[in-house]
């Protein structure tokens, strides 16, 4: 099948499997071999792209559903192509060491940049509950999740301090809390 | 650098190869030590056991790269709590794994932890020179049993004194319900 999709700005094209997954596109056909995959189902959230602006999990869409649109990649960041972290979300991620072996980050910082795109008003709990589909075995996801709250303009002590003292629920919303059985 | 008495390290590096070969054994182990406290809630209807905070006090002795300290100390917090609440391998008799994916094995999310409270204490040790003690696992060694044995003690009102990690709901769940059962009896 015959595809074509502007990739950080750039039109390409390719004649391809229909099996062909959107991860496999970018790193075997395109070459940018920042989107990691980690797991193949879903779960870890490494090869999270933008698609027209969403997050999504590149290894869980098929090359020819992203026909005629557009992708950004860790690559297409301001500053990717010197490797200076100039993006907000990178250099936020830079300034409060949201990372260590750096797998994750890839697909972290592209979801945190939907994330911020979605919610101009982000907390600790919202930022928590956003990166709940990208999986970190190194961080503990603290610095993480500080570096999100930077970029999204927020004081990280201040956020963390909120949340440490809030009474709100910490399950997601609907989740039965033993309310039912008083 | 010729006849130079000051020579910033830069300004060495840049005129010639820095090369340093030396083996250092130490003549006795270090011991790091700690202490972490942790603060849980326990939804006795659904077994869950939510993570409200944990206080972690590290002692590495002297810290060269307190950026990287702490990020050690931090994953380390995580896989701890990890451990007593969510991941274990599981295999059929046969010896099948029935934990092959993340879908199966429970790794925590940033939704199911919350920021860590660090606490920086720095007791050199006499073992050598500079009083290094070391970092890398200290944080999984103190938070699995401060998070274990804050769940036994919010549901010790119940007779309840031990239940095998990790603490998935449904094994809490279970240890209430049959804690409850043997109270009614």
């Amino acid at each position: 099948v015959k595809i074509e999709m502007t990739v950080n700005g750039e039109h390409t094209s390719a004649d391809v499997e229909p099996r062909l997954l959107l991860a496999h596109y970018l790193r075997e056909n395109v070459g940018l071999k920042a989107t990691n995959i980690g797991c193949d189902t879903t779960s870890c959230g490494a090869c999270t792209v933008l698609l027209d602006g969403d997050a999504v999990k590149s290894c869980t869409l098929l090359a020819v559903q992203a026909d005629q649109q557009s992708v950004t990649t860790m690559e297409g960041l301001d500053g990717a192509s010197e490797g200076q972290p100039k993006h907000p979300v990178t250099a936020a991620f830079h300034a409060e060491h949201g990372l260590q072996c750096g797998f994750c980050t890839p697909g972290m910082v592209m979801s945190a940049i939907s994330l911020i795109d979605h919610d101009p008003d982000l907390d600790e709990r919202k930022v928590r509950e956003g990166l709940e589909g990208n999986l970190c075995r190194c961080t503990g996801y603290h610095n993480i999740v500080r570096a999100v709250l930077v970029a999204a303009g927020k004081d990280p002590d201040a956020a963390q301090k909120a949340e440490a003292e809030s009474d709100e629920l910490r399950t997601a919303p609907n989740f039965s809390r033993g309310e039912a059985s008083e | 650098v010729p006849d130079a008495k000051n020579v910033s390290l830069a300004e060495l590096a840049a005129a010639e190869r820095l090369q340093v070969d030396t083996t250092w054994d130490s003549q006795k182990p270090t011991f790091p030590f700690g202490a972490h406290v942790c603060v849980v809630e326990v939804d006795t209807e659904s077994g869950k056991v939510t993570v409200e905070r944990i206080v972690a006090v590290d002692d590495a002795g002297p810290i060269l790269n307190p950026l990287l300290c702490e990020g050690q100390r931090h994953g380390g917090i995580a896989q701890g709590i990890a451990q007593a609440l969510l991941e274990e391998v599981v295999f059929d008799e046969e010896g099948q794994p029935l934990t092959g994916t993340f879908a199966d094995y429970g790794i925590p999310s940033a939704a199911e932890l919350p920021s860590f409270d660090l606490v920086e204490m720095t007791t050199p040790t006499h073992i050598n020179s500079m009083g290094y003690k070391g970092i890398g696992e200290a944080g999984t060694i103190g938070s699995t049993p401060a998070t274990q044995s804050a769940v036994i003690d919010a549901l010790s009102h119940l007779g309840i004194r031990h239940i095998d990690m990790p603490l998935t709901p449904l094994r809490v769940w279970e240890a209430i319900n049959a804690a409850s059962k043997g109270a009614a009896q």
